[in-house]
C-alpha cells in the first residue's frame, strides 16, 4: 500500500539528517509553490511505495513565517497519511509543544525521539514508553547521527498506520468554548476549532458577522474566566499539559554545565567572541581562497583547461597531434569527474559518510602544489592515498546494498547512479556497470584526440575560443566553490552560524537588517547565487527582500579578476582592492539605510527571537550533500547560461550583421565591423557622463561592450577587455599559443592520475605503445606558475594602457559601476526566484543599476574636478546628487510609525 | 491591553539572575513567537549573557538557549 508520510519538527532537531538516513540518496530538492522555502521529498529506502516529505522546521503552526505557513497548509490541505514528528529529546518541552499542535490536526503521529544518545551522555534518563503512554502515540527512540533505532522506525512506517492520538487537554473553560464552537460551526478538526477561538485571521475569513460575534463572545468568556488573553491562555495551557507528564518521563541528573554551554562561553565571550569570529572567517578564506581551493582552481585553469583539454581538442578537431600524456591525463580526469559523484552517492546509500572520498582528489592538488617534495615522501603519500581510495572502491564494489527494483511497478524514471544527477541510487551490480561504463567512456572520449578532424577554422574557433574557454573559465571556480561550500555547511550544521547572527545582530540592526543577514553577505563573497539562496534563513519578508537586494553588491569570487585587472592597471594593488571591498560593504550599509527609510520597507521592526542550538559535531553525509547540491547549482549555471552566453558573445564579435565571418576577430578592422561594435555604439552615450569615452571618444563603445558581457558573468569583463584592447605584441606570450608550447607541459608524474577510480582507464592506456614509451619532460615550471594570473591581468592592463582608454578616475568609476550594478544573469535569476515576484525583482535590479550609475558618476565627476581642478556642470550636478544622497541617509525615517 | 505597565521587565534583570514571567505584552507575530518559544506565564527564565556588543541577550528557558533583543525582552513582564 502506498502512503505519504510527512517528516516535521522544530528546526535543528535532526530532521533533515533523519530524512537523509531514511531515503538514502533517493531525494529531490525543489521549492514550495509560491514561497521561497525549500521543498525536499524522497522515497523510503527499500520501500519505493512510501513517499517521504521533509517539511520545513517550525516551532508552531501559527501563520506568521513562510515556513509555518507552508507546514500548516501542507498538513491541513494535503493531509499526509502519517506525520513523523522528530523530537529533540534534549529539548522535550518545546518540541512537544509542536507535537500537541500536530495531534490536533487529527493526522496520526509517530514520534521519532532523536538525540537520545545526548540525553544519556548528560546523565538524564528518558522513559520513551512512559512518553508513549502519556501521549497515546508510538514513540521510537532513534539517533540519526549514530544510526540507532532506524530499523524500528522503518518497521513502524511500513506497518499499519496507528490511530490518531487523543489531543492534549486544555483547561475546562477552553474545552467548553471549543465544544460550543464545534457544535455551532462544525470546523471539522479540533485544530480548526482552536484556530477559530484564537481569532486566527485565516480561519475566520469565511465567517459572517453573526458567527464572528458568537466567536467573540466565546473568547471573551474564556478570557474573563482565566484573566488572560486567548493567545497566552492557549500557548500556556499547551505547555502546562506537557509539564504535567514530564516528571514521569524525564529524570534530570544534577545540573552541570554541558560541554556546549562551556564552549559557548568562550565562543561568544564578550572579548574573545569577536576575535574568534574574525579568526574563523580568516580561516575560511585562507582555506578556500588562499590555499586548498586556489590550488584546485589553479590546477583546473593552468593544467586541466590548458595543456590537457587544449591538447586533446587540438588533436580532435584540429590537426595538431595530441601528446599522449595529455590524452592520458584527459581520460583520467574525466573518469575522476564522472565517477566521483556516483561513488559518493553509492557510499551515502550504503550508510557511509563518504567524506574520505575527498582524499581521492588530494593527489591532483599535491601534484600541482608540491612538485618539490622528495621523491620518497611523494611516493609514500601517494601510495597511502591509493590504498585508501582502493579500499573505498572495494566497499562500493562488494557490499550488496540497495537496489532500485520496484516491486510496485512504478519506475523511478531515471537510470540509477547517473553521474549527471544527484538523486540516483543503485545496487552493487548497477554500480559495477556504471563504473565500467564511465571508465570506458572516459577512455573512449580521450581516443577522439587521435582523430585529427582538422575542422573548418570557424568551427575550431567557436569550440576552442567560444565554448571551451568560456566554460573552462567558469568551471575553474568550482574547486574554490566546493571548498567554501563544505566549510560553510560545516559551520551551519555545527551551530556556529546561529552564534554569528547573535553576535552580529547589533551591528546589522543599526542599518536595518537582522543578524541573520550577515550569513548571506558572507556567502556572497564566494558567489552571489548561494548568497541570495542563503537569505532563506531570514524569517521576516522585508528583511529578506532587503538582504537579497544588497547581497550582490559584495564583491563575489567572479569579480576578483576584475579587481585584479584594475589593480594592475592603476598600479596601486592594495588600494584598488581595498576601495573595491569598501565600496561593496559601504553600498550595503548606505543602501540599507536609504531603503529602510522608503515606503517600500516601511514599518521596520523585525523580531529576533531565535534559538541558539546546542553545538554538535555535524554528520559528514549532510555536509557533503549540501555542498554537492550547491556545487551542482553552480555547475548548472556554468553549463547552461555561461555556455550559451560565451557562444553568443563570440558570435556577436565574430560576425557582421550580414553574417560574414570575421577570420581574425582581434584585428582592428574586423572589430569595427562586428555586431558587438554596433551594440556598444548605441549604448556608449549613456555612459558618457561617467567618462568612459573621455580620452578616445571613438572607442567609447568598448567599455560599454565589456559591461554587457559582464552581465553574463563578471569575469567576462576581463576577457572581453582582453579581446578589445589587445596586448601590445612585444609582450605577448603565455596565453595564445598553448598548442605550440606543449613541450613545456607540467605533465610529469604518472602517480596523481592513477588513483583507484581511474585505475581501469590507466590500465587500458598501457596497451598504447606510445604511452608506454612516453618520457615525461623535465619539470621546468615552478615559480612561473605562481605568477600566471597576475601576468594575465598585467597583459590586459598593458593593452588598456596602450589604447589610452581610461584616466585614473574613469577607470575607478568603470570598475565600481561593474562591481555594483546588476549582477550576472544567473544571480538575476536567483533574485527572481527568491523574490518570487516580478515587481520586486524589477525594483531590485533597477535600484542596483541606479546606485551603481550614481556612484560611478560621483566618483568620475568629483574625482575629475578635484584631480584637474576644473569644476564643470557635471561636477556641480554630482555635488548636488551627493547632497541629496546625504539627506536620504540622515533624514529621519518618515515611515517609522507606519504598521 | 497595551496599557502602560510599571512592573519589572525581563531586560532589567541582571546577567546570571532568574525571573518568572507574569505577562507578555505586545501584539501580533512577535508576541505569538515569544509565546510559542515557551515564554509563557509562570515560566522561569535565566539570563545567560549578553552578546559581545551588549545586545541581544541570551536566556535559558525550558532547558534551551534562546536569543532575544533587549527591546523584545522589554515586552516581557517578570517578577
Amino acid at each position: 500500500m502506498s502512503k505519504i508520510i510527512a517528516i516535521a519538527g522544530n528546526p535543528n532537531c535532526g530532521k533533515t539528517l533523519l530524512f537523509n538516513e531514511l531515503t538514502g540518496a533517493n531525494q529531490y530538492v525543489g521549492n514550495w509553490p509560491g514561497v521561497t522555502v525549500e521543498k525536499k521529498g524522497g522515497r523510503l529506502r527499500d520501500h519505493e511505495d512510501i513517499e517521504l516529505q521533509d517539511l520545513p522546521g517550525v516551532y508552531s503552526l501559527s501563520p506568521y513565517s513562510p515556513e509555518e505557513v507552508v507546514t500548516r497548509h501542507y498538513l491541513l490541505e494535503q493531509k499526509p497519511d502519517l506525520i513523523i514528528n522528530v523530537v529533540d529529546a534534549t529539548n522535550l518541552e518545546r518540541n512537544l509543544y509542536l507535537t500537541g499542535q500536530f495531534m490536533e490536526t487529527g493526522i496520526p503521529v509517530i514520534i521519532a525521539l532523536n538525540m537520545m544518545d545526548l540525553v544519556a551522555a548528560r546523565g538524564d534518563t528518558l522513559d520513551s514508553e512512559a512518553l508513549a503512554r502519556a501521549l497515546g502515540c508510538p514513540v521510537i527512540p532513534v539517533s540519526a547521527l549514530k544510526r540507532t533505532g532506524l530499523p524500528e522506525l522503518v518497521k513502524a512506517l511500513v506497518g499499519p498506520i496507528p490511530a490518531p492520538a487523543p489531543p492534549l487537554p486544555y483547561p475546562a473553560e477552553v474545552e467548553q468554548a471549543l465544544a460550543h464552537i464545534t457544535e455551532r460551526l462544525h470546523p471539522g478538526t479540533r485544530r480548526a476549532a482552536v484556530n477559530l477561538l484564537e481569532n486566527d485571521s485565516e480561519a475566520t475569513a469565511a465567517l459572517n458577522a453573526d458567527e464572528r460575534a458568537f466567536l467573540d463572545e466565546q473568547r471573551r468568556a474564556v478570557e474573563n474566566a482565566l484573566e488572560d488573553d486567548i493567545n497566552s491562555i492557549i500557548a500556556g495551557s499547551r505547555y502546562d499539559a506537557i509539564l504535567r507528564f514530564i516528571p514521569e518521563v524525564l529524570t534530570r541528573a544534577a545540573q552541570k554545565d554541558s560541554l556546549s554551554a562551556r564552549l559557548d562561553c568562550v565562543l561568544t565571550n564578550r572579548y574573545l567572541g569577536m576575535l574568534i569570529f574574525a579568526a574563523v572567517m580568516w580561516l575560511i578564506y585562507y582555506i578556500s581562497i588562499g590555499t586548498v581551493g586556489t590550488w584546485g582552481t589553479d590546477w583546473a585553469n593552468d593544467v586541466l583547461f590548458g595543456p590537457v583539454v587544449g591538447g586533446w581538442l587540438g588533436g580532435f578537431i584540429g590537426n595538431t597531434p595530441a601528446p599522449p600524456e595529455a590524452l592520458v591525463q584527459f581520460s583520467a580526469v574525466l573518469a575522476m569527474v564522472l565517477i566521483f559523484p556516483t561513488m559518493l552517492r553509492r557510499l551515502h546509500d550504503l550508510g557511509r559518510s563518504g567524506s574520505w572520498m575527498y582524499l581521492a582528489i588530494a593527489p591532483y592538488l599535491l601534484e600541482y602544489m608540491c612538485p618539490h617534495l622528495p621523491e620518497g615522501a611523494h611516493r609514500i603519500i601517494m601510495t597511502a592515498l591509493l590504498i585508501f581510495n582502493a579500499f573505498l572502491l572495494l566497499i562500493c564494489l562488494t557490499v550488496p546494498g540497495q537496489r532500485t527494483s520496484n516491486k510496485y511497478g512504478q519506475s523511478t524514471g531515471r537510470p540509477a547512479l547517473n553521474p549527471m544527477r544527484l538523486g540516483g541510487r543503485g545496487g552493487r551490480t548497477e554500480f559495477v556497470l556504471w563504473f565500467l561504463l564511465l571508465s570506458a567512456l572516459s577512455f573512449g572520449a580521450a581516443q577522439l584526440g587521435h582523430l585529427g578532424l582538422n575542422a573548418e577554422s570557424q568551427l575550431q574557433a567557436l569550440i576552442g575560443d567560444g565554448i571551451v574557454a568560456g566554460v573552462g573559465a567558469v568551471l575553474g571556480f568550482l574547486p574554490q566553490m566546493a571548498v567554501l561550500f563544505l566549510l560553510l555547511s560545516f559551520l551551519e550544521d555545527c551551530g556556529y552560524m546561529a552564534r554569528v547572527a547573535f553576535m552580529m545582530d547589533r551591528i546589522f540592526r543599526a542599518i536595518g537588517l537582522s543578524g541573520k543577514s550577515f550569513i548571506p553577505l558572507m556567502v556572497a563573497m564566494g558567489c552571489g547565487v548561494p548568497g541570495i539562496m542563503a537569505t532563506r534563513t531570514i524569517e521576516n519578508e522585508r528583511d529578506r527582500r532587503l538582504s537579497i537586494m544588497l547581497t550582490t553588491m559584495i564583491p563575489c569570487g567572479a569579480k576578483l579578476p576584475v579587481i585584479a585587472l584594475f589593480s594592475a592597471l592603476l598600479g596601486q594593488d592594495a588600494n584598488v582592492a581595498t576601495i573595491a571591498y569598501f565600496a561593496g560593504i559601504g553600498s550595503v550599509i548606505l543602501g540599507a539605510v536609504i531603503l529602510r527609510k522608503t515606503r517600500l520597507f516601511a514599518g521596520g521592526y523585525t523580531p529576533f527571537v531565535m534559538e541558539l542550538p546546542a553545538y554538535h559535531l555535524p554528520s559528514g553525509t549532510s555536509i557533503n550533500r549540501r555542498a554537492m547540491d550547491r556545487c551542482q547549482a553552480f555547475v548548472k549555471k556554468a553549463g547552461t547560461i555561461i555556455f550559451a552566453a560565451s557562444a553568443l558573445v563570440w558570435f556577436l564579435s565574430h560576425y557582421t550583421w550580414t553574417m560574414d565571418y570575421l577570420e581574425d576577430a582581434e584585428a582592428e578592422e574586423s572589430v569595427n565591423s562586428s555586431m558587438l561594435h554596433d551594440v556598444g555604439q548605441v549604448l556608449a552615450p549613456v555612459f558618457t557622463p561617467l567618462g568612459w569615452g573621455e580620452l578616445c571618444p571613438e572607442q567609447a563603445w568598448k567599455p560599454a561592450v565589456a559591461t554587457i558581457s559582464g552581465l553574463i558573468a563578471k569575469e567576462n569583463i576581463v576577457s572581453t577587455l582582453a579581446v578589445l584592447y589587445p596586448e601590445p605584441q612585444a609582450e605577448s606570450g603565455s596565453e595564445e599559443g598553448a598548442a605550440e608550447e606543449e613541450e613545456a607541459l607540467p605533465l610529469s608524474s604518472t602517480w596523481p592520475k592513477c588513483n583507484a577510480f581511474t585505475a581501469p582507464v590507466m590500465a587500458a592506456w598501457q596497451f598504447n605503445p606510445a604511452v608506454r614509451a612516453y618520457k615525461a619532460p623535465a619539470e621546468e615550471e615552478g615559480e612561473e606558475e605562481e605568477e600566471d594570473e597576475d601576468a594575465e591581468a598585467r597583459g590586459v592592463a598593458a593593452g588598456i594602457r596602450a589604447a589610452g582608454a581610461f584616466t585614473t578616475v574613469s577607470a575607478l568609476g568603470f570598475m565600481l559601476f561593474n562591481l555594483l550594478c546588476i549582477p550576472c544573469f544567473a544571480a538575476c535569476g536567483a533574485i527572481r526566484r527568491e523574490m518570487n515576484s516580478a515587481r520586486w525583482t524589477g525594483i531590485a535590479l533597477l535600484f542596483m543599476c541606479a546606485w551603481a550609475y550614481l556612484i560611478a558618476f560621483l566618483v568620475y565627476q568629483l574625482g575629475h574636478a578635484l584631480y584637474a581642478g576644473v569644476w564643470g556642470v557635471g561636477a556641480y550636478v554630482a555635488a548636488a546628487f551627493a547632497l541629496v544622497m546625504l539627506w536620504l541617509i540622515v533624514r529621519p525615517n518618515p515611515y517609522k510609525n507606519v504598521r | 491591553m497595551d496599557k502602560p505597565d510599571s512592573s519589572l521587565k525581563l531586560n532589567q534583570i541582571k546577567v546570571g539572575r532568574s525571573a518568572t514571567i507574569t505577562r507578555v505584552l505586545g501584539s501580533g507575530s512577535l508576541r505569538q513567537r515569544i509565546l510559542d518559544m515557551g515564554l509563557t506565564k509562570g515560566t522561569t527564565v535565566t539570563i545567560r549573557k549578553m552578546a559581545p556588543l551588549g545586545d541581544p541577550l541570551e536566556v535559558t528557558v525550558r532547558g534551551y538557549e534562546l536569543s532575544l533583543r533587549k527591546a523584545e525582552a522589554a515586552c516581557i513582564c517578570v517578577r
